[in-house]
């Protein structure tokens, strides 16, 4: 027999305590790391120029390049554009009968100087230019834009779920039918996951061409390899006691998963699956940029020709989009899960 | 005699065979070093109910769960109605098989009734599993047995992790019987139950499985259940069989037989009365 020792009065025995020597040796380790790199990554410049503004917006100083620069750009993209004038010349097939709605056609007088070749004289004299007004032309095309991105990035979840069901059962242990497929099937999901969007897509447009084509591949492997990953491990965590229930009746793997795991794995799959659509259009939105379709490539586009009052309304709606989309998925992941 | 094949024809789900249960000099040791059955020969006869014995860690759960093909034994044969429960055959063996898990084993996001049908899903189609769309006379029995096991319309239709313990093993016990087998294996299933409902699980598992005429082979670790109910007590200690007989011969010198080893310090209080 063992007798309990009690500890004497005055003093308690050694117990652990959260913070040991290798503790602060990874603390001090990562300090000097990072030392390094905040001077390779310029962090002091950035520190400078966010303390140059921080004066300056509370009056202690003139002017600061970051403010400059904001204040420039603001003023350039507000009020942003919401109509669009587009001179009737340039429209094809142009009816003043038939205007799309809340249209209207407006007619402005323009002074135009010519060079005279012969006396070399400017000679000006006033032309009439007709324009069609469309007084939310552009937030139309805008939203147009934003609806084609999130298209872009329903398909790609939709593909991205299909695809990573098998590759997620084949890819947990427990159901796998084969180590090596296992390991096939791990592989080709890290390799999915080590890809990202913004990389893939700019090689696929190149093979599919600009538009959604590229943007729905580039997100769906992405997302697949996610998925996968994430679907698989929910698997091999699942309570493998219902699972062993399902088996001992003589059912198959597929009744096993159908009737064992997937009712334990749901909540999680809902969440999952939640995030990646709302992750997706976020991204279907940044690979625009490279052409991959969407309110991303419309951006791109006004962005390299400095109409910042257009870039301005993409920034708003993608904003709003991004928040309303936030909401919705809080509400379905409170209803489903 | 009918062999069943993966065919979804409940009817031959049902089909009665002649023999029940047999193990035929069986050992399984684990990576551990642990014989956990060792040279177990033991023959289960229709429509009776043995109760196993044994101080923890003598192999109770090993012998029940290589029955059911959830492990395989390094040596021996095991056979369900004559027929060895090995390769392919083991889908039809586990059919005949219904078993009654100690921590129920349910599927808690399903509902009690789902529960018990998910029993029968190997007898039908993958698109009716995948819809839990169970046919009718599947649907039927489901009620008729859940009604057997004491259980309401209203509990049927409630998620199994609502259910209390005892609730749990009933429907456990009615899953069990979903597809008339002709063995019930049942692993401690009144551990973690109060004893008045222990007693009233363990009659309602000896009546149901009578009322089929099935053989029921069960763990127990309480000896004075196993009086109570078993036709024949088997005590296994250190995964051999070290007593075989009706509860009428279960002396205390027996009880010392089966109970003895170093892991059993802690010898029942129960055992002499
Ligand atoms: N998967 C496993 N891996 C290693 N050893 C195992 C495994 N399963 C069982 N064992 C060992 O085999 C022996 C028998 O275990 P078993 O679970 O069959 O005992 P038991 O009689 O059911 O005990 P209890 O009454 O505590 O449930 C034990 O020593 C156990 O540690
Ligand atoms: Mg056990």
């Amino acid at each position: 027999m063992t007798t309990l020792e009690t500890p004497p009065n005055d003093s308690p025995w050694r117990l652990k305590s959260p913070i040991d020597a290798r503790a602060v040796f990874i603390v001090i380790v990562a300090f000097i790391l990072l030392s390094f790199s905040a001077q390779r990554v310029d962090l002091g410049k950035m520190a400078g120029q966010m303390g140059e503004f921080g004066l300056a917006s509370v009056g202690l100083k003139d002017s600061s390049q970051i403010g400059r620069g904001l204040g420039g750009l603001v003023s350039d993209m507000f009020p942003v554009a919401i109509s669009e004038r587009t001179p009737i010349a340039m429209i094809e097939h142009f009816d003043a009968n038939r205007l799309p709605p809340f249209a209207r056609m407006e007619t402005v007088q323009v002074e135009v100087s010519v060079l005279d070749p012969d006396t070399f004289q400017t000679d000006t004299h006033l032309v009439e230019k007709t324009y069609l007004v469309q007084p939310a032309g552009y937030l139309i095309f805008v939203l147009g834009k934003m609806l084609e991105t999130i298209e872009i990035a329903i398909w790609a979840s939709l593909f991205a779920i299909i695809g990573s069901l098998p590759l997620a059962i084949v890819g947990a242990r427990n159901f796998t039918p084969h180590p090596v497929v296992y390991f096939a099937s791990r592989s080709i999901v890290s390799f999915l996951r080590s890809m990202p969007e913004l990389i893939s897509a700019l090689f696929l447009v190149l093979a599919f061409g600009f538009g959604p084509g590229a943007g729905i591949l580039a997100l769906a492997l992405h997302s697949m390899g996610f998925l996968a990953k994430f679907y698989a491990e929910d698997i091999e965590a699942a309570d493998p006691k219902p699972l062993e229930a399902i088996r001992a009746t003589g059912a198959g793997s597929f009744a096993a998963l159908r009737l064992a795991v997937l009712p334990q794995v749901l909540p999680s799959y809902t969440a999952l699956t939640l995030y990646i659509l709302d992750r997706n259009v976020r991204m279907a939105a940044v690979i625009g940029l490279v052409g991959a379709g969407g309110v991303g490539q419309e951006l791109k586009g006004r962005y390299d020709m400095f109409q910042y009052d257009r870039v301005g309304t993409i920034l708003l709606v993608i904003f709003i989009t991004v928040l309303l989309l936030d909401q919705l998925a809080a509400h379905l992941r409170r209803r489903l899960i | 005699m009918t062999i069943v094949r993966s065919s979804a024809d409940i009817e031959n789900c049902q089909a009665r065979p002649v023999t029940a249960l047999a193990f035929h000099a069986v050992s399984q040791s684990f990576t551990s070093g642990t014989r956990a059955l060792d040279n177990v020969s033991l023959d289960i006869g229709a429509e009776s109910f043995t109760v196993l014995l044994g101080p923890s860690g003598s192999g109770k759960t090993t012998l029940l769960r290589s029955a059911a093909g959830l492990n395989t034994p390094d040596t021996g044969e095991i056979r369900v109605a004559g027929e060895s429960i090995t390769g392919r055959n083991l889908k039809a063996a586990r059919r005949r098989m219904g078993m009654v898990h100690q921590d129920f084993g349910l599927s808690e996001r399903l509902t009690t009734a789902q529960n018990v049908m998910a029993g029968a899903a190997s007898c039908i189609g993958w698109v009716r599993v995948l819809f839990q769309a169970y046919p009718r006379a599947v649907r039927l029995k489901a009620c008729q047995l859940l009604a057997r096991v004491g259980l309401d319309e209203v509990q049927a239709n409630r998620r199994a992790g609502t259910l209390s313990g005892g609730q749990r093993q009933r429907v456990g016990i009615a899953r069990a019987l979903i597809n008339d087998p002709l063995v019930i294996l049942a692993d401690e299933p009144v551990a973690s139950l109060d004893p008045a409902t222990a007693h009233e699980i363990m009659a309602l598992l000896r009546e149901a499985a009578g009322e089929r005429g099935a053989a029921v082979l069960c763990s127990l670790h309480q000896i004075d259940l196993a009086r109570r109910f078993a036709d024949r007590i088997i005590g296994l200690n250190h995964g051999q069989i070290v007593f075989d007989g009706p509860p009428a011969d279960l002396t205390p010198g027996a009880l010392a037989i089966i109970f003895d080893g170093p892991e059993t310090r802690l010898r029942p209080i129960v055992a002499v009365a």
